[in-house]
C-alpha cells in the first residue's frame, strides 16, 4: 500500500499550519453562514437542478412568495425545503442556514401541527448528520400528519442511519403505500439494496426514474441505476446509465462520480480522473476527493494524489474545529493515509452517534489498520449483517480475517467481493486479487 | 512536495488548483475547505418532495351535454401549469399510472362504475434524439409524430367486472406550434373516438378551463392555500380525458328518470411496492395518490392539513375522518371573511355545507329547501346504505340550460354547480357565496356579489364534445410569482375573472389580473 507515512512528520507539521489558514477561512464562512444569510437572498448560484423546487416554481418564485405573504407558514416551509433540497445537491453551510431560518419563520407563524415545516426540519437535521434530531422532528411530523409520505420519508432516513432497519423498512413501506412516487420508490430500492437484492433494487429504481418529474429526481435515479449496475460488475451498463443522465443534467456531481466509476472499471482512467475533477469542481465532497486521490495513487501519480489528500486534511481540520462528527470518508482516509489510532477514535465517535452499516465498516477498517483485528471483525460483521452486497465491505472483512489467520473466511470474502465487482476500488481490487493468489498458492 | 517558505499558503493554493480556477474567489475557496455537512458517500439522501404533476388531478366536470341531452359529459384534468412550447418532450400522461373517473349511483360512497384510462407510449425513433415530431403532423397517427400515446379505456362495475370500451385509441398530441401542427383543430377532431353504445371519448391536451384567482384565498388565509411558488398564473394547458356517455349507462338500474343522481370523482393510482419480506400482505397493488370531486374542497371546507388523507381515501371513508366532517360543519373560511369583510359568519353547524359537499341537496337532507342532487332522490337506492361522502353530484334529470349562468344554482340556474359542474361555472364565486350561506338563505351575499365582469359569450368553449378550448400555444410570460403579468396570449380578448369584493380588494392591493383567456375551438 503506497501510503506517504514515511513523510508524515514534516508533512503533518505543514499540514497543521495550513489547517490554521483553512480553519480561519472555514470559521469565517461559518459565521457568515450562521448570521449573514437571509433566506431571501440567494448568494449561491442556482444550478439547473436546484432551480426546480417542490411545486415547479423556482427558488426565486418561492422567495417572492414569502415577501408577499410573510404570514403564510407554507410559503416559508416550501422555501425552507427548497433550500434543503438545494443543499442536498450542493451541500454548503450557508444554504443550510438559509433553510433553517426559513423553517424557523414557518414554525413561528404556525408553531403547532405544521407538518411541512416539521418534515423539512427533519430533512435539514439529516443533512447536517444530526440523526437523533432528524428522528424526533420526523416523529413529530408523522404524528401531525399520518398521511404524509414525505414525513415517513424523513422518518425512514433517520431510522436507517441510526441502524434501526426494521423500523426503516416499515416507514418506507408506509411511505410507498401512501404514495408510490419517485421519492418513495427510490427509498424502497435502497432498502432492497441494503439487503443485497440488486434485482429488486434495480427494478424499483427504474420505476423511480419512470415516475420522476423533476431533474433532481431523474439525476438521482440515473446515478443509482449506474451504481447498481457497477455493483453487479456491469460496467458498460453503468456507463450507459450515467451517460444518459448526464445528457439530461450535465452538471450533476453524483452522475459525474458514477460515470468516473464506470470509466475506471472499463480501464479508461483518463476519463475517470476528468470526471472526478469535474465533480469536485461542482462540489468538493470528501468521497470524490478520496476516490480521485486513490485513483491517482493507483496510477503512481502520488504528487497529484497528495493534492486531493491535502484538501481532505484541510476539510477534516475544519470539521474538528467546528466540532462536527467525522464521516466515513474521513475515517477511511485517516485510517488509510493518516494515523490509524486517530481513525479509531473518530470511528468510535461516529458509530456511537450513527450506528449505520457504512460507519461500522469504516470503524472496522480503522481498527484493522490500528492492529485491533478482533474488534475489527465484530464491526465488519455488523457492517455486513444485512447481507449488503458491498465489495468494499467484504474486502475489508477479508483482510481482517486474513490478519487473524482465518484463511478460508478471507478467501470466501475476497472471492465474493471480486465476484460482485472486480473493479470495486483502484487500489484495493488489485490487492484483493493478489491476496487471493497468495492464499490459494499457500494451499 | 517541495519545501517553500510558506507551506501553509501552498497547501491552500494547491487545494485551489485542484478545485479549479473557478474556485479562486475567496468565498468559494473557503467553502471548498469548509466541512460539507452532507452528501457523505455513506449517507444517501434521496429526493424527498416529488412533484407528481402527471398524477395530480386538477379539476373534474360533469354536466348534461348541451347538444346531446340524453348524455352526460365527464371531464377530468391532470398536469397543471403546462407551459405551451414545453419541448422537447411536451406533456404526456403517465404510462405507469391509472387514471379513473368513478361513478356512485347508490350513494354508498363506493364506485358502481369505474372508467379507467390506461396509456401507452410509442417512440418511433427510440435511438434518435428527443424529437417530439419530425415534420408536419396532420393526424394523431402521422409518421412524423415521433412520440405518441395511445390508451385503452375500460369500465368496471362494483364487482370488478371489466369491459373494454376502446383499445389503442390515439391521444391528441401536445400542441407544438403552428409550424409543425398547422391545423390542430383537425387533430383534436380525429382524436375524438366513438365508443359502442352511443358514447364518445377523448384524451389529449387542452386549454386549462379553470378560471380563478386563488389569491382571493391568499388574502383570507394569509396565503397557505393557493398554488405555491408558481411564477405565472395564466395561459397554461392541461392534459384532459373526457367521456360523453348516455345517461342510462350511468344511472342506477339503467333508469335515469327513477334514479337521476350520480356522484362523480376522479382518481389517479400508482402501483405500490413491497419493501419487506413480511407476510403482512401484498403492497404492490394499485394505490390511490390523488382524488378530486368538488372543486376547492381544501380551500373552502377541509383544511389543507387533511389533503394527504383525503387524497388516499375513498369517499365511503370520508365520514370516518371526524375532523374533516367537523370542519365541513364548522369551516374556518366564513370566520375569516367576517374578519376581513365584516360579513357575519352564518351560525353553525353548517348543515347546508354538509349537503353541498357530503350528501347532495334535498329537502329531507337538511336546511336547503330544494330537491336537487342528493342520492336520496334515487327511488331505487337503498336509503340505509347512503352515507355522507364527498362527491360531485349531478342530477341528470335537470335539462341543460340554454344560457348558463356562471353562478349556477345560486342564480337559479339548476344546470350548474353544485349540481354537477360545467366548464363555465364560476366555482370560486359560487363557493364563496355558498360558504356565506347563500344556498340556505336563497340570497346572494351582496358584499361578495360585486362586479364580476365575466360574460358567458367570452368563455368560448366548444359547442360540441369535448367542449374544451384548444391548447394555448404562446409561452406564458415568465414573471415572478405574485406579480402576475398575465400576458396577452394568442387570443383576442382578455376578461377579468371573478372580481369579487375580494378581487376588488386585491385590485386595490395591487396587481389583479385575470388568470385565463380563452381561445375558440
Amino acid at each position: 500500500m503506497a501510503s506517504d507515512r514515511s513523510r508524515r512528520t514534516p508533512l503533518r507539521r505543514r499540514h497543521l499550519r495550513s489547517a490554521a489558514v483553512c480553519i480561519a477561512l472555514g470559521a469565517a464562512l461559518f459565521t457568515a453562514g450562521a448570521l449573514g444569510f437571509s433566506p431571501l437572498g440567494s448568494a449561491t448560484p442556482e444550478t439547473a437542478t436546484s432551480a426546480h423546487t417542490l411545486h415547479g416554481g423556482s427558488l426565486a418564485a418561492l422567495q417572492q412568495r414569502v415577501r408577499q405573504l410573510p404570514t403564510d407558514p407554507d410559503a416559508w416551509s416550501a422555501l425552507g425545503m427548497a433550500y434543503v433540497q438545494q443543499a442536498r445537491q450542493n451541500p454548503d453551510p450557508p444554504t443550510y442556514a438559509r433553510a433553517e431560518s426559513a423553517l424557523r419563520r414557518s414554525l413561528k407563524v404556525q408553531p403547532a401541527e405544521n407538518d411541512h415545516a416539521e418534515t423539512a426540519m427533519a430533512a435539514l437535521a439529516a443533512g447536517r448528520h444530526d440523526f437523533q434530531r432528524a428522528l424526533s422532528w420526523a416523529l413529530q411530523a408523522t404524528t401531525t400528519n399520518p398521511y404524509s409520505a414525505p414525513a415517513y420519508g424523513v422518518l425512514a432516513d433517520a431510522y436507517t442511519q441510526l441502524g434501526r432497519y426494521q423500523q426503516a423498512f416499515d416507514a418506507v413501506q408506509r411511505m410507498v403505500d401512501l404514495r408510490p412516487d419517485s421519492t418513495s420508490l427510490a427509498r424502497a430500492s435502497y432498502m432492497w439494496e441494503l439487503r443485497g437484492d440488486e434485482r429488486q433494487a434495480r427494478t424499483l429504481m427504474s420505476r423511480s426514474l419512470k415516475a420522476a418529474a423533476s431533474p433532481a429526481e431523474r439525476s438521482f435515479a440515473y446515478t443509482h441505476l449506474s451504481l447498481l449496475a457497477a455493483d453487479t460488475g456491469d460496467a458498460q451498463a453503468a456507463l450507459n446509465q450515467a451517460q444518459t443522465g448526464l445528457k439530461e443534467t450535465s452538471h450533476d456531481s453524483g452522475l459525474l462520480e458514477a460515470r468516473a466509476r464506470a470509466h475506471t472499471a472499463l480501464g479508461d482512467t483518463t476519463q475517470a480522473a476528468r470526471d472526478y475533477s469535474k465533480a469536485i469542481a461542482i462540489a468538493p465532497l470528501p468521497h470524490y476527493l478520496l476516490a480521485l486521490g486513490e485513483l491517482q495513487q493507483s496510477l503512481g501519480r502520488t504528487d497529484q494524489a497528495r493534492n486531493q489528500y491535502a484538501v481532505l486534511r484541510a476539510q477534516d481540520a475544519v470539521r474538528k474545529e467546528t466540532g462536527a462528527r467525522p464521516d466515513t470518508d474521513a475515517i477511511l482516509f485517516e485510517a488509510e493515509h493518516g494515523d490509524p489510532r486517530t481513525a479509531v477514535a473518530m470511528g468510535r465517535q461516529a458509530v456511537a452517534a450513527r450506528p449505520f452499516i457504512a460507519v461500522h465498516d469504516a470503524y472496522a477498517w480503522a481498527l484493522h489498520r490500528a492492529g485491533r483485528n478482533e474488534q475489527a471483525l465484530a464491526e465488519a460483521d455488523r457492517a455486513l449483517a444485512l447481507g449488503t452486497h458491498s465489495a468494499l465491505f467484504l474486502f475489508h472483512r477479508a483482510m481482517i480475517h486474513q490478519s487473524l489467520g482465518h484463511r478460508s473466511a478471507a478467501r470466501d470474502d475476497l472471492r465474493h467481493a471480486l465476484s460482485i465487482d472486480p473493479y470495486f476500488h483502484p487500489v484495493h481490487a488489485p490487492e484483493a486479487r493478489a491476496t487471493l493468489s497468495t492464499i490459494d498458492g499457500a494451499r | 512536495m517541495s519545501r517553500t517558505k510558506r507551506p501553509a499558503r501552498r497547501v491552500v493554493d494547491q487545494a485551489l488548483v485542484v478545485l479549479g480556477s473557478s474556485a479562486l474567489a475567496a468565498g468559494l475557496a473557503g467553502l471548498a475547505l469548509a466541512p460539507t455537512p452532507s452528501a457523505a458517500s455513506s449517507h444517501r439522501e434521496a429526493p424527498l418532495i416529488a412533484g407528481d404533476p402527471r398524477a395530480d388531478n386538477t379539476d373534474v366536470y360533469a354536466f348534461t351535454s348541451p347538444d346531446r341531452s340524453d348524455t352526460v359529459t365527464l371531464v377530468a384534468n391532470w398536469i397543471p401549469f403546462e407551459e405551451p412550447n414545453g419541448g422537447p418532450n411536451f406533456y404526456a400522461f403517465a404510462d405507469d399510472a391509472r387514471y379513473h373517473i368513478k361513478i356512485d349511483n347508490t350513494g354508498d360512497g363506493r364506485p358502481d362504475l369505474t372508467y379507467t384510462w390506461k396509456f401507452r407510449n410509442q417512440v418511433r425513433d427510440a435511438g434518435g434524439q428527443f424529437l417530439y415530431n419530425t415534420g408536419q403532423v396532420t393526424s394523431p397517427t402521422d409518421p412524423d409524430l415521433n412520440f405518441r400515446q395511445t390508451y385503452d379505456l375500460t369500465v368496471s362495475d362494483g364487482r370488478h367486472r371489466t369491459r373494454t370500451l376502446l383499445r389503442n385509441a390515439p391521444v391528441a398530441p401536445s400542441r407544438t406550434g403552428s409550424a409543425s401542427m398547422p391545423n390542430y383543430g383537425a387533430l383534436r377532431t380525429q382524436a375524438v373516438r366513438p365508443v359502442n353504445g352511443g358514447a364518445k371519448a377523448f384524451a389529449g391536451q387542452a386549454d386549462d378551463p379553470f378560471f380563478a384567482d386563488l389569491r382571493v384565498f391568499d388574502l383570507l388565509y394569509g396565503g397557505n392555500l393557493s398554488e405555491r411558488g408558481q411564477d405565472t398564473l395564466a395561459g397554461y394547458n392541461v392534459n384532459t380525458v373526457a367521456l360523453q356517455i348516455p345517461k342510462k349507462a350511468l344511472a342506477l338500474r339503467g333508469n335515469s328518470s327513477r334514479n337521476p343522481v350520480v356522484g362523480v370523482w376522479s382518481t389517479t393510482e400508482r402501483r405500490g411496492a413491497q419493501v419487506s419480506d413480511s407476510r403482512s400482505g401484498h403492497h404492490d397493488g394499485w394505490r390511490q395518490v390523488s382524488r378530486l370531486g368538488n372543486p376547492l374542497v381544501n380551500e373552502v371546507v377541509v383544511p389543507l392539513k387533511y389533503k394527504d388523507a383525503f387524497n388516499s381515501l375513498s369517499p365511503d371513508q370520508d365520514r370516518t375522518v371526524k375532523p374533516v366532517v367537523d370542519k365541513v360543519l364548522d369551516p374556518v373560511l366564513p370566520k375569516l371573511i367576517q374578519k376581513v369583510y365584516g360579513v357575519p359568519a352564518p351560525a353553525t353547524p353548517r348543515n347546508d355545507l354538509a349537503e353541498i359537499f357530503l350528501t347532495g341537496i334535498c329537502k329531507a337532507c337538511g336546511p336547503v329547501k330544494a330537491d336537487l342532487n342528493a342520492h336520496r332522490l334515487n327511488k331505487d337506492a337503498d336509503q340505509r346504505r347512503i352515507v355522507p361522502a364527498e362527491e360531485l353530484r349531478l342530477n341528470m334529470a335537470v335539462a341543460p340550460t340554454a344560457k348558463p349562468n356562471r353562478l349556477g344554482v345560486l342564480a337559479g340556474d339548476l344546470g350548474g354547480f353544485p349540481n354537477g359542474r360545467r366548464l363555465s361555472d364560476d366555482v370560486i364565486d359560487i363557493s364563496l357565496q355558498g360558504v356565506e350561506g347563500a344556498a340556505q338563505s336563497g340570497k346572494l351575499v351582496p358584499a361578495l356579489a360585486d362586479g364580476d365582469k365575466v360574460n358567458a359569450n367570452d368563455t368560448a368553449f366548444g359547442t360540441s364534445f369535448p367542449y374544451l378550448a384548444l391548447p394555448n400555444t404562446k409561452s406564458v410570460n415568465k414573471s415572478a410569482a405574485g406579480s402576475p403579468g398575465a400576458q396577452q396570449s394568442s387570443l383576442k380578448t382578455s376578461q377579468a375573472s371573478t372580481v369579487t369584493a375580494a378581487g376588488a380588494l386585491l385590485l386595490g392591493a395591487g396587481g389583479y389580473r385575470m388568470r385565463r383567456k380563452r381561445t375558440t375551438a
